[in-house]
């Protein structure tokens, strides 16, 4: 179903059914279709995650890996969660689209371990086609171990609807 | 990459300690859904066995110790492994305490037995993790607690 420019009115017209089922029934339909099923989220409540790889791994692949159908809009990916790394370094987190990792934050742990920190991103990945994207939360530590909390995790993507002109 | 995985949740730095031991191409472990062993894609067949042993033979060494309980000052807890490994066997070993590393290495078996030593122990809980570098590369632990004098 395709979307048509509302109608302009004016008076003396008639309005008819088959205007009415395009401009108001059709218009509708294409409106709530596109809010149906675009947005996937994910918040961590059981056991936390650790990693001690050096490369871009996946935190959870079943789990943080948001997977929908779009229509060639922007998709907008949000992070938040609480952790630390083992030792004095760093952890780098970020988002693996469709087999490719981005790169997004990077948190330097320097104080005396445990330095427990907020992690958050929020970033509008665009250019992507109309068709079913994956976006899976990666990350990686220089050395060490590095923990995600469970209950402080979140990992959300949805359709940018409207939110860049 | 490579990943070697299992769907129960292991001890990641123990893992990781002895991924990095024995299999050279390691990469690092994840834990969370699972513990996933990662590796460089040269990893070779032999090693890729070695790795599954390792998650499969997980908790199948039995580690003793003549005191799991103690105060400080008191005479130092050993431990021992007397089954499951060769007479002259070389096992490696980790030790966390509060679950941060504490000390690592090496210890040669004699006629079946590999003794350590857990030298004037301060207050907090150890927990001595030992495994087997050849063979099935099983592993095992020993939890101590040690209370303030």
């Amino acid at each position: 179903m395709a979307w048509t420019t509302p109608r302009t009115w004016a008076e003396p017209e008639i309005v008819t059914e088959t205007i009415m089922n395009t401009h108001v029934r059709d218009n509708l339909d294409y409106l709530k279709d596109r809010l149906d099923g675009v947005a996937k989220q994910y918040i961590r409540t059981a056991t936390d995650y650790t990693t001690t790889s050096t490369s871009f791994v996946e935190v959870d692949g079943s789990n943080l890996a948001l997977t929908f159908t779009t229509d060639g809009s922007d998709v907008l990916v949000t992070f938040t969660g609480y952790g630390y790394l083992s030792t004095q370094g760093y952890i780098d987190i970020g988002v693996d689209v469709d087999g490719t990792d981005y790169f997004l934050i990077r948190h330097d742990h320097n104080a005396t371990p445990p330095e427990y920190r907020a992690f958050t991103f929020s970033y509008i990945f665009t250019g992507l086609s109309a068709a079913s994207h994956t976006f899976k939360l990666v990350w990686r530590v220089e050395t060490g171990t590095g923990n995600l909390i469970a209950g402080t995790l979140l990992f959300d993507a949805r359709e940018a609807l409207g939110l860049i002109a | 990459m490579i990943n070697i995985s299992t769907e129960a949740i292991l001890n990641g730095l123990l893992v990781d300690h002895i991924a990095r031991t024995i299999i050279p191409t390691t990469i690092g472990v994840s834990t969370g859904n699972g513990t996933i062993m990662h590796f460089e894609d040269t990893i070779t067949p032999a090693d890729q066995t070695k790795a599954n042993a390792v998650l499969a033979n997980y908790g199948g060494l039995t580690v003793n110790a003549d005191k799991t309980t103690m105060t400080e000052g008191d005479a130092d807890p050993v431990i021992t492994v007397d089954t499951g490994i060769g007479a002259s066997e070389a096992v490696g070993y980790i030790a966390t305490l509060d679950g941060t590393s504490y000390a690592s290495g090496e210890v040669t078996a004699s006629s079946g037995t590999a003794t350590l030593n857990l030298v004037a122990p301060v207050a907090g809980v150890y927990h001595i993790y030992v495994f087997r570098k050849t063979g099935d590369y099983a592993s095992g632990f020993v939890q101590i607690t040690v209370s303030e004098a």
